[in-house]
């Protein structure tokens, strides 16, 4: 069977709980953060952190940097540009995957609780091991493949063309930025994901395969035709549901079973 | 292999349930309902071919409080499994592909299949 | 063998394990089959449920009398052969999503043929008993 439980090694026990409000604080929050740390041979932990919503910026994010800075710097996470861009700090807030630096902490209510991207090898706290999932946006072969003559110029692709990759509201294939909280979001990942390819992959494969300058399409669709890279996707909307983009794995996927449909 | 060092994060324990995840189980639930119908029928077509003994000991069976049970619980499956499988193929026309139109039709596909169950259970039973 | 996707080992190939044993060649066939047996399986299956239920109350003789119908008879072996090729593709599915061991998924695939095999012959054959 797939495993629906934890393995014994991944059981999350309770761990330290921190207060760093005084007699004086008005506007106290607990963060339940997932804690593992790789050197000791102890399982995953959750410890507890209350702080002063005062001393930090409005985001998850900004609470997880004033933890790292002034009560436990031993915490581990990745951010980097913390407006939405880079999608580093993909994680599970909340019950629900997203980015800690577009999460207003005002929008959970009761304690905040933080866990890495799920159904994912966790390396250290809130660093998931992302190799394989590369690995497999890789192995779609996400870049334009041409055999014909490369024109003196760009090669160029009409204003709704254009459309199909952008999107009309921004919102296109083309907008992801591959922090993986839709493929880390979805059931059929979690049970499957050493075959199945997963929401993000599979936009980014629709991506090429509706760029009308891209000559490989029909090569694309062979790649995905296959029960457990395509066919896996059972429509949960997790994905979708997700995305801290706005964007619509869903849909894409629907779009490339439709086109393995419409070439029989 | 030695065992793997690193954990699994938590994944099902923790996801926050939503209406269209709960809706494709339940799917998959009275798609496997369903066929253990279609198996159910095969057993009083097989009684039938047997002979009229069999075959009165069959509807004994059926027409007992758990095979009524049975039987409202096949059509509640069905009545489900028809709508959540309409859903299906709207999706795989692409409609329904937003989260507000996704979770609207979702609801009320719960309410037709209650609905359209208990009234095909009283227009066969008529009131039991 | 294939390792599920968090279990680490050093020297294994990132690139090799995404692309595994390569692609299937087929999916679309399958997925396409399951929506048009899915339409034939359901309408069958309505007509079933506002017709068969009223045997409950009739004696043997009623129901075979119904039964040498052919109209009726061929229905209901429509019903039966539709919803059991819908339940073949349904329950693949579901043994693939849920069966991790190869060994148990392959022989879960072929008992799940061979009993709808059986069952689909025993209804067919019942069927054409009666009515004939």
């Amino acid at each position: 069977m797939a495993q629906f439980t934890l393995p014994q090694n991944s059981k999350v026990t309770e761990g330290q709980a921190h207060n760093a409000t005084s007699a004086t604080t008005k506007n106290a929050r607990t963060f339940r953060v997932y804690r593992y740390d790789p050197d000791t041979k102890e399982n995953p932990r959750m410890d507890s952190f209350t702080i002063d919503l005062d001393k930090c910026g409005p985001m998850v994010l900004d609470a997880l940097i004033h933890i790292k800075n002034d009560i436990d710097t031993g915490l581990t996470f990745r951010r980097s540009c913390r407006e939405g861009i880079c999608g580093s700090c993909a994680m599970n807030i909340d019950g629900t995957n997203t980015l800690a630096c577009l999460k207003p902490i005002d929008e959970v209510k009761g304690d905040v609780a933080i866990r890495p991207l799920p159904h994912m090898p966790v390396m250290k706290d809130l660093v998931p091991d992302i190799t394989h999932i590369v690995a497999q946006y890789a192995s779609i072969e996400p870049w334009m493949k041409t055999e014909s003559q490369a024109p003196a110029r760009e090669r160029l692709q009409s204003a709704q063309d254009a459309d199909h990759l952008n999107g009309t509201d921004g919102k296109g294939p083309s907008a992801c930025i591959l922090c993986f909280c839709c493929s880390t979001s979805c059931p059929s990942y979690w049970w499957n994901g050493d075959r199945f390819l997963g929401p993000a992959i599979l936009l980014q494969a629709w991506r090429w395969i509706s760029d009308t300058r891209d000559e490989a399409t029909g090569e694309r669709l062979d790649a995905l035709e296959d029960p457990f890279r395509l066919y896996r996707c059972h429509t949960i909307m997790n994905c979708t549901r997700t995305c801290p983009k706005g964007l619509n794995p869903a849909q894409a996927i629907a779009e490339i079973k439709k086109l393995m449909v419409a070439r029989q | 292999m030695s065992a793997d060092p690193r954990p699994l994060s938590p994944h099902l324990q923790i996801w926050k349930w939503s209406l269209t995840m709960a809706l494709s189980i339940f799917h998959r639930a009275a798609n496997i309902a369903v066929a253990a119908g279609v198996v159910v029928l095969t057993w009083w077509l097989a009684a039938a071919a047997t002979g009229p003994a069999a075959y009165d000991q069959f509807i004994m069976v059926l027409s007992s409080p758990f095979g009524k049970l049975i039987l409202f619980g096949f059509l509640a499956a069905v009545y489900l499994h028809l709508f959540t499988g309409l859903r299906h193929f709207l999706m795989d026309m692409g409609y329904l592909l937003t989260i507000k139109t996704a979770d609207q039709f979702g609801a009320a596909i719960l309410l037709a299949t209650a609905f359209f169950t208990v009234f095909t259970w009283f227009f066969l039973t008529g009131g039991m | 063998m294939m390792k599920m996707k968090w279990q680490y080992d050093r020297f294994t190939n990132p690139m090799a394990r995404a692309r595994g044993l390569g692609s299937l060649q087929r999916g679309s066939h399958h997925w396409f089959m399951h929506r048009v047996v899915a339409l034939v399986s359901f309408l069958t299956l309505i007509w079933g449920i506002f017709t068969l239920p009223t045997f409950l109350n009739i004696s043997y003789a009623g129901f075979s009398d119904w039964l040498a119908n052919p109209v009726n008879a061929v229905l209901l072996m429509l019903l039966v052969v539709s919803n059991f090729y819908h339940a073949v593709l349904n329950l693949t599915e579901v043994i693939e999503d849920y069966v991790a061991c190869k060994f148990s998924k392959l022989t879960m695939l072929i008992c799940l043929r061979v009993g709808v095999f059986v069952c689909g012959a025993l209804a067919v054959f019942s069927i054409l008993k009666i009515a004939i």
